[in-house]
């Protein structure tokens, strides 16, 4: 009897340290999950941010004298292609996540290979609209790659977690599946250098 | 136990090259690594910059490097160093840091996610094009940064209250610093297991890391409290510029 009962004991006991270890372990991955939605919120803002600099941009590029219309229409659809784009609420899986990126990647080619157009358009390079579009463009893309970073970051850091000893053996059940991560394209960090920093940077500088 | 140590030292050399080290964090409002300014400016920019932060609680900061550190696209650089630094409160992000790149004629200013507003791209670009460039066109580096800060300042003005003191003058232990000691204690506890190590199979740990060991903090320059950083935020806000 005697015997029965301390086993009994240290069942409880051991039942108890689970379901404490449980609670925490769950309340832990609950807040690095929202985490991880919350980053990726910031992802989409700052792409949302880039897609409505773009009417302004035609807008302006459409003004300059006998602009390419081919290169401005790319851009157009590319623009409209991205916002139609339906995403789940929270990060996104691995196939909503490649849909999304094949989106914004076209309209950075699209964005890229305008600017690169305009290049033959002096008096445009010297209209001060664009040249304020410009640098918010650049600011853009900039805030693209620390997002999208960051978002690697908090996502990783949330796939290791729930990939430990024991979380591992009830991570799934409880929903916790993994997050897919941007792929970081080689140079994919060099795009703003690149793409925005046509010939010399400041020609209406100089003294 | 010898396999587990080993492991240990590779996951750490590991460490060390799959992120690049950043400058450790500085010491004061204005980190001269270029030696770009007179040391008179540097004081007065700094005791400047700790009164700018008890009056708005905005931490500004310059720092000059060489150059951008190899491997490193600049805009990359100067966000993870700024929020590496935590320049900024970490409940406003309201931090500014003004880098300069003698070596490279490079330059930016990166602008805290709290600060985006006050000080839009566009305005952090005019400052470098309108107000900082003349001057450093001319040679003028000290004229440039203090002109360069006063309009960081003016746009930062009024967006925060202050609370009368610095974070360093809280004196509060943060949490980096608690990791930093850390850190200190494991790398003890590294060598200690790699002597024994050696001592134990002449075994030679070669050293994977790529730590540099040229980043030269100028320790305190100023007779204020020195600088101690909020935990703020940076989303790669601000502008670059070249000279």
């Amino acid at each position: 009897m005697k015997a029965v009962l301390s086993i009994l004991g240290v069942l409880v006991l051991i039942a108890l340290v689970v379901i404490i270890g449980g609670c925490s372990t769950y309340n832990g991955l609950v807040s690095l999950k929202q985490r991880v939605d919350q980053s990726w919120a910031d992802v989409e803002n700052v792409y949302q941010r880039r897609a409505d600099l773009i009417p302004n941009l035609v807008k302006t590029v459409e003004g300059a004298a006998d602009f390419e219309k081919t290169t401005l229409t790319e851009v157009i659809e590319a623009r409209q292609h991205v916002t139609n784009v339906q995403m789940s609420a929270g990060a996104p899986d691995a196939v909503e996540l490649e849909r999304f990126e094949a989106g914004q990647a076209a309209l950075s080619g699209a964005l890229s290979r305008l600017l690169v157009t305009v290049e033959r358009y002096p008096e445009l390079k010297a209209n001060t609209n664009f040249q304020m579009l410009q640098t918010q463009l650049e600011g853009t893309e900039n805030r693209i790659a620390v997002e999208r970073r960051k978002f690697n970051e908090t996502a990783t850091e949330y796939n290791i977690a729930i990939k430990k000893f024991p979380t591992v053996i009830f991570a799934g059940m409880l929903g916790f599946t993994p997050r897919a991560l941007f792929s970081a394209k080689p140079g994919a960090d060099v795009a703003p250098e690149v793409n925005f920093n046509f010939g010399d940077p400041a020609p209406a500088a100089t003294p | 136990m010898r396999a587990a140590i080993a492991l240990f030292l590779i996951l750490l050399g590991g460490v060390a090259l799959a992120a690049p080290a950043l400058p450790p964090k500085p010491a004061d409002y204005v980190e001269d690594n270029a030696g770009l300014l007179p040391p008179e400016t540097r004081e007065s920019l700094a005791a400047r910059l700790a009164q700018f932060e008890r009056d708005t609680s905005s931490q500004v900061l310059v720092a000059t490097f060489p150059r951008v550190p190899e491997n490193f696209v600049m805009e990359d650089f100067t966000q993870r160093t700024a929020e590496a630094w935590g320049v900024g409160q970490r409940e406003h992000d309201n931090g500014v840091v003004f880098f300069i790149f003698p070596e490279d004629r490079r330059m930016r200013i990166e602008v805290g996610y709290g600060l985006e507003g006050a000080i839009p791209d566009a305005t952090a670009k005019s400052i470098l094009e309108d107000v900082v460039t003349p001057a450093f066109r001319a040679d003028d580096f000290a004229g440039g940064v203090t002109r360069g800060v006063e309009a960081i300042l003016q746009a930062a003005q009024g967006e925060y209250e202050g609370t009368g003191r610095t974070v360093a003058e809280d004196g509060t232990l943060d949490l980096s610093d608690i990791l930093f000691w850390l850190f200190v204690l494991l790398f003890i506890a590294v060598l200690i297991a790699s002597a024994v190590q050696q001592w134990r199979r002449g075994w030679q740990y070669s050293g994977g890391g790529t730590l540099p060991d040229s980043w030269g903090g100028d320790g305190w320059s100023s007779g204020g409290g020195g600088f101690s950083g909020g935990g703020g935020s940076f989303g790669g806000g601000g502008a670059s510029g070249d000279w």
